[in-house]
């Protein structure tokens, strides 16, 4: 017995030691902090050709100041600075500090669905992600979805509510100031409106450590789903918050005959964001794809155009008026 | 180069090779088992992350084992999942590894040691796929990191066992992986399955590619058909693609096995 343990300790001595083979995670200072926030975006940031940024040159700018920051408070700033240079909605620190945001609307506030209210009653929620309702002396239905990041559960509703409203000679889908969220629940909602499959987003995904290397555009499709689907006129109501998966869904919904985009153009954030870490704990943000519409344009910065331009910051505080819904209603009355 | 050459015509030594350097012998009956106990995990995936994560399994397996006339059959299965951590760090990890062992042995010293102390030789081949899944668990959205491989390694593996009294076995393997055919995203962040076309990677070879296993294992009969084994198995597993991924594992388990007849 003695024999059998001897033997079994030699092994675990022998072969018991491979933390030596792996290497040390790297230091939390503020100088390796930084070093690794620059070198996660070099290897995975997907738009520096795309937007001509400089990394390289940022990076002689931003280091000596994180050599110089004294407590964590200055680091993030040092971060957060550096990550504004990149103007990209999807690009966020998140800190006990606070959280960088680059402002995509470029200072505007747009109201988003907040006017609509007045126009609408018998307003019924689906779960905390959608609303819907029937626009006051119209037969025209309203579905307000606030985020795509909302539980499924919500989403997976979409055939509920068309149902509750299928009396309606037309459907406002209202978008505005939706953030984004998950392509598989803006592509829920699309494929109820499909009239084939079709064609709508391109994306091609970091492949190497350079700045052009990606794979092939890779194309995404949107399909007719769901027990039927919705024929009648419909119009999409966007504004400048408009963000990342929303545009993915405008982008699919401007594919279809029956639907008309009114409202402002949309934020510009294409990029599918992914969570890093630092050694300091902080997690951070960046674009890792880059999108496009099926003739390769991308939008990333730019927006998208709606077919109806109706910009929706309010000229003065006390205009409750909604314009771009009283455009929308033209629209539907007109078709 | 060299040393892939050497590595191929050992491979063709041991398992073809010594065929020929014994007789035939009578064929034992064949033992199936099932094992289970625990298993650490000790995972560093640069592509991913600079974290070392480690944390804990109880694997399960089923073992499958044949001897023939110029050797030994060896199938062994197991699945194991287990939620890592890393220090000051807070992302989770949860990995799902499952393994299917075919290994070939053949005894290189029977007629020199009549039948106690034995040296076989011959090939292990590793089967493993294994998936990642970190979890930031962040208040603003983004995609967690997802990833995973599949690799099918020839490994070279000797043992050394010893027979001792009341047909209790004592026995100790090592095994070298000197290349793989490693599937695995190499770079691009895919996030989730539905996209899990990134590139075969191909054949991995020595250089890039290491795997070192090591087990000590003692059986003891308990009855005529039923053998107890307790193993303790090692594992370092690395390999690059742009980012370098390693993994460690050590398990100590238990397994009872029973003889299909006398």
């Amino acid at each position: 017995m003695k024999k059998t343990i001897s033997f079994i300790l030699a092994g675990v001595i022998l072969f018991g030691c491979e933390r030596a083979f792996f290497e040390d995670e790297p230091e939390d200072t503020y100088v390796s902090n930084f070093e690794v926030f620059w070198s996660e975006f070099d290897r995975n940031y997907s738009f520096f050709e795309l937007k001509n940024i400089d990394w390289d040159s940022l990076y002689h700018v931003y280091r000596p100041l994180a050599e110089l920051a004294v407590n964590d408070g200055q680091f993030f700033q040092v971060l957060a600075k550096l990550s504004l240079e990149l103007k990209d909605g999807h690009v966020n620190v998140i800190s006990p500090y606070g959280v960088s945001t680059y402002d995509f609307a470029d200072g505007e506030r747009p109201v988003g669905a907040q006017n609509a209210k007045s126009y609408l009653f018998n307003v019924k929620r689906a779960g905390n992600s959608i609303e819907y309702a029937e626009v006051l002396r119209q037969n025209v239905g309203y579905i307000h979805i606030k985020t795509f990041g909302g539980d499924i559960e919500d989403y997976e509703k979409i055939d509920d509510i068309l149902e509750a409203l299928k009396k309606e000679d037309g459907l406002i889908v209202d978008v505005r100031s939706n953030g984004g969220g998950s392509t598989t629940k803006s592509q829920t909602i699309a494929s109820r409106f499909a009239d084939k499959e079709r064609l709508y987003l391109k994306v091609k995904y970091k492949n190497g450590p350079g700045h052009g290397d990606f794979t092939d555009w890779d194309e995404r499709t949107v399909s007719p789903e769901g027990p039927s689907q919705y024929n009648k006129p419909v119009v999409v109501l966007t504004d400048k918050k408009t963000f990342s998966a929303s545009e993915e869904f405008v982008l699919a919904m401007r594919l279809f005959p029956q639907v008309t985009i009114v409202g402002d153009t949309t934020g510009g954030g294409s990029g599918n964001p992914i969570l890093r870490e630092l050694p300091n704990g902080w997690v951070f943000r960046l674009s890792s794809w880059i999108a496009a519409d099926p003739d390769n344009n991308t939008y990333e910065g730019i927006g998208l155009v709606p077919d109806i331009l109706v910009t929706t910051v309010p000229q003065n505080s006390l205009d409750n008026t909604d314009y771009a819904l009283l455009e929308a209603l033209r629209v539907l009355d007109s078709q | 180069m060299i040393k892939q050459i050497l590595a191929v015509l050992l491979l063709c030594f041991l398992s073809f090779g010594s065929m020929y350097a014994q007789g035939s012998s009578p064929s034992m009956p064949a033992r199936l088992g099932v094992s289970t106990g625990f298993r650490s995990f000790l995972i560093r995936d640069e592509l991913e992350s600079f974290r070392n994560f480690s944390g804990g399994a109880v694997p399960v397996g089923v073992t499958w084992e044949k001897e023939k006339g110029f050797g030994e059959w060896h199938l062994e299965a197991a699945v194991a999942m287990s939620r890592l951590a890393a220090d000051n760090s807070r992302l989770k990890l949860k990995t799902f590894v499952s393994n299917m062992d075919v290994q070939y042995l053949t005894n290189l010293s029977r007629s020199k040691t009549g039948g106690r102390l034995a040296v076989h030789g011959g090939i292990n081949l590793v089967n493993q796929a294994s998936s990642r899944t970190y979890a930031f668990n962040s208040t603003i959205g983004g995609q967690d990191p997802f990833t995973g491989e599949f690799f099918s390694s020839p490994e070279l593996i000797v043992k050394l066992g010893n027979t001792l009294k009341k047909g209790r076995r004592l026995e100790w393997s090592i095994a070298w992986g000197p290349m793989a055919y490693l599937i695995s995203r190499d770079y691009h962040p895919i996030r989730g399955f539905q996209k899990f076309r990134d590139v075969p990677k191909g054949m991995v070879f020595a250089n890039d590619f290491v795997d070192f296993y090591s087990k000590v294992g003692y059986s003891t009969p308990l009855t005529d058909k039923v053998t107890l084994s307790t193993a303790y198995k090692w594992r370092y597993l690395r390999y690059e693609r742009n980012y370098p991924f390693q993994m460690a594992n050590h398990e100590l388990c238990v397994s009872i096995s029973w003889a299909s007849q006398k």
